[in-house]
């Protein structure tokens, strides 16, 4: 089994709930933890599909991120009939966080392209993403 | 080896390619409205069926064909269900995504969106059924070049 976790760019939410999973941050990280996880905020662009290994699970499972756009139900459908076309490979766990990207992460996502702001756009989303951990906490759990 | 027409809405275009590659509509002219409308899935698909690759039958060559709607996600569609099929340690060779739409005309488009997004299905039925047929010879080229790319079962399969 292989868990992947969607946000809109794969590297905001998702690398956080997955990187909880992996058990690389707690429940309550601070924001310098955040920011200093491998792929987080590593966009170049707004383009989905960017898939990244995050690590293992206690269960291990390998957990991935996966940056889907804004089409988080659609991509879902695609990825558990791909599973059944698939049928025979491996089995994949599909966890949909992109609601946990609030707008405020989305314009530091905007602004983290910008070179001369990039710092505090990373900055301002791991802050928001903690505040926001207690409810991938949930999610993740659940 | 898996064939997936995809389009917008996964309801005119798509349908149609998938029809024609699968021999349920004809190849040497174009198909009539009834023709049409028998095809499954044809002007069917609703919102909540976005992203559903449904399944519309074996091609002589064993190929799998499916349709999909993958709305405005374009070529970023195909890089996320490749990114999908690495996670399944799938093999990229054996999916080929087909996108139809660049042989979709303004009257399917209008069509489309009355029939499928207003729900006026009457009236946007008649100007997709329009559009379909002044586009099929292009989804017909479109299917040839799709088979002539993947002609044979691979031995793999047999």
């Amino acid at each position: 089994m292989k868990v992947v976790f969607f946000d809109q760019l794969g590297c905001y939410a998702a690398v956080v709930a997955a990187a909880y999973m992996a058990g690389i941050i707690g429940e309550n990280p601070q924001t310098t933890e955040i920011i200093k996880l491998d792929t987080f905020a590593a966009h170049h662009d707004w383009s989905p599909g960017n898939l990244n290994y995050i690590g293992r699970n206690s269960q291990n499972e390998e957990l991935y991120t996966l940056g889907i756009g804004k089409r988080g139900s659609l991509i879902a459908a695609s990825a558990q009939d791909l599973c059944k076309i698939m049928a025979g490979y491996e089995e994949i766990k599909i966890i949909d966080v992109s609601a946990y990207n609030s707008p405020i992460i989305k314009i530091a996502a905007y602004l983290k392209l910008n070179r001369m702001l990039q710092r505090t756009a990373v900055f301002i989303a791991a802050y928001f993403l903690k505040k926001r951990m207690p409810q991938i906490v949930r999610k993740v759990r659940y | 080896m898996k064939l997936i027409y995809n389009c917008y809405g996964g309801s005119h275009s798509s349908v149609t390619s998938a029809a024609i590659h699968l021999g349920l509509l004809p190849d040497q002219r174009t198909a009539t409205k009834e023709e049409l409308l028998k095809v499954p899935y044809y002007d069917a698909q609703v919102a909540q069926d976005h992203g559903r690759i449904r399944f519309l039958g074996y091609d002589e060559n064993g190929h799998e064909v499916y349709v999909v709607g993958r709305m405005n996600l374009g070529a970023g569609y195909e890089k996320i269900i490749r990114s999908l099929v690495v996670v399944l340690e799938g093999r990229q060779e054996d999916i080929a995504l087909v996108d139809t739409m660049p042989y979709v005309n303004i009257f399917m488009m209008i069509g489309g969106y009355l029939s499928r997004r207003l729900g006026f299905s009457r009236v946007g039925r008649s100007i997709i059924i329009f559009g379909t047929k002044l586009s099929y010879h292009r989804f017909v080229r479109l299917v040839k070049s799709v088979k002539a790319r993947f002609p044979s079962r691979p031995e793999k399969y047999l």
